[in-house]
């Protein structure tokens, strides 16, 4: 389980993550939800231990994290196999010369032969339709086969927290389906932050909106929230413009709302 | 204005310092700097500023002047005072530079050439957006390992990869930004 208390965190002298309190389950479906530049990315490189707080606690099944933590070897390997972050630029994850190899890097870390490692690349590739590719360099695919690729080395070593950076940004609306069933298909906890309203319902049942002072304003139930206009409008999340119109001959206008 | 003063007068103690040789001036130097930058208030963080100062200097000892004394010693040659004069100078134009820069707005400063402030312009964005990719390189791959040690074919691979992204990045990001200045009728397309 996740605890984080009291969270603060700035970069220079501007405050992105303010009295930040959040707990997360085993298997929960998290939704993160916020304007840009709310925090998101930021609290999710807390999460996983990328960098660290400058106020407050994040404990990990009891253990307190901290950078002298996160540097205990048998810790590390602990953490870094069961927390994993998919980043929003796929690019800055892939750094292997084949695909096959990069599916094969964290599990030759977990020191398995490399026949377990083989048969493992196999499952996943297959599972993400990446099969044809494994012999070639992963910076020649698409977007969305990138999206894919990142997404089976983080499930291939099998963690129990999976946190994904706006995941749908690069995707073109079919990978972005395939990527919601798959993630509901997953008996692991998501965490995924998003600015899409849309995609919220169906990336998890529990949301967390970030507001624009660095704060979380609103933890419950999704569809409560996304039924709520005045807080999705304080939040950020809905504007209202002019809209125009013709009615036949006639042309008129009013306000109207939109989650783009 | 104010901006273009404080550009003339880093560069004119950028040349006065550069031309300092006596060991004592350039120690004194050093420690009114050193106060200067202290007390000024600066919108930076100091702590973070004076690490990078000191990083840079030991690089540029380590590479440049710390062989050279080695060499002279090795020769039968006494280079203490060489070596002692090029790292004061060499702090002193880093935190001159720091303290400079955190009070100049360059944008405003260089802003007498049109060309020179778009430059300027293009060359910080990219550094911007160039730094946090390298950041977010760094993270995703501290991320992913599991194993604290990693094979050195697997960081030759990561390093590898790196150096190829950022130079096709710079490629594709300066073809589109020729296309994209070209488009806003920055240049006079006689072709």
């Amino acid at each position: 389980m996740i605890i984080l208390k009291n969270i603060y965190y700035q970069y220079d002298s501007k405050v992105v993550l303010n009295d930040i309190h959040l707990s997360i389950k085993e298997k929960e479906r998290i939704v993160i939800l916020g304007i840009n530049g709310c925090g998101k990315t930021t609290l999710l490189k807390i999460l996983n231990a990328l960098i660290f707080p400058h106020k407050g606690s994040y404990t990990y099944n009891d253990v307190l994290i901290t950078e002298k933590k996160i540097r205990e070897k048998d810790f590390s390997r602990r953490f870094r196999r069961e927390v994993v972050l998919l980043f929003q630029n796929p690019d800055v994850m892939l750094f292997n010369p084949t695909v096959y190899d990069e599916i094969a890097f964290s599990l030759r870390q977990l020191q398995l032969n490399e026949n377990e490692v083989k048969d493992r690349v196999l499952y996943w590739a297959n599972l993400f339709e990446l099969t044809s590719f494994l012999d070639l360099p992963p910076f020649k695919l698409s977007g969305g086969q990138k999206q894919k690729l990142c997404l089976a080395c983080l499930l291939a070593i099998e963690p129990k927290f999976l946190l994904l950076d706006e995941p749908t940004a690069n995707l073109d609306p079919k990978t972005s389906g395939w990527l919601i069933d798959l993630l509901y298909d997953l008996q692991i906890a998501t965490v995924v932050t998003t600015h899409n309203i849309s995609l919220a319902p169906e990336l998890g049942e529990r949301l967390i909106v970030m507001g624009e002072n660095h704060r979380i304003i609103y933890d419950g139930p999704t569809m409560q929230f996304l039924n709520d206009k005045e807080k999705m409008l304080a939040a950020g999340l809905l504007h209202k413009h002019k809209h125009r119109h013709r009615h036949g001959n006639v042309e008129h206008s009013h306000y109207h709302f939109h989650d783009f | 204005m104010k901006d273009k003063i404080l550009l003339l007068i880093y560069l004119i103690l950028l040349i006065f310092i550069s031309l300092l040789r006596s060991l004592d001036v350039l120690l004194i130097s050093l420690v009114v700097l050193f106060l200067v930058y202290l007390i000024l208030p600066l919108k930076i963080n100091k702590i973070k500023s004076l690490k990078k100062v000191f990083f840079t200097v030991s690089l540029f000892s380590g590479i440049v002047t710390l062989p050279y004394f080695v060499a002279g010693f090795f020769m039968g040659e006494n280079r203490w005072n060489y070596f002692f004069a090029i790292n004061l100078r060499t702090f002193e134009l880093a935190f001159l530079t720091v303290i400079f820069l955190s009070k100049i707005n360059l944008f405003k400063a260089l802003d007498f050439s049109k060309n020179l402030t778009m430059l300027l312009v293009l060359v910080s964005g990219l550094v911007v957006i160039y730094s946090k990719t390298l950041k977010d390189f760094q993270d995703a791959f501290n991320s992913r390992t599991i194993e604290k040690k990693v094979q050195i074919q697997e960081l030759r691979n990561y390093i590898k990869r790196v150096v190829v992204f950022f130079f096709e990045k710079s490629k594709e990001t300066s073809q589109e930004t020729y296309l994209a200045m070209k488009s806003r009728g920055f240049y006079y397309d006689n072709t």
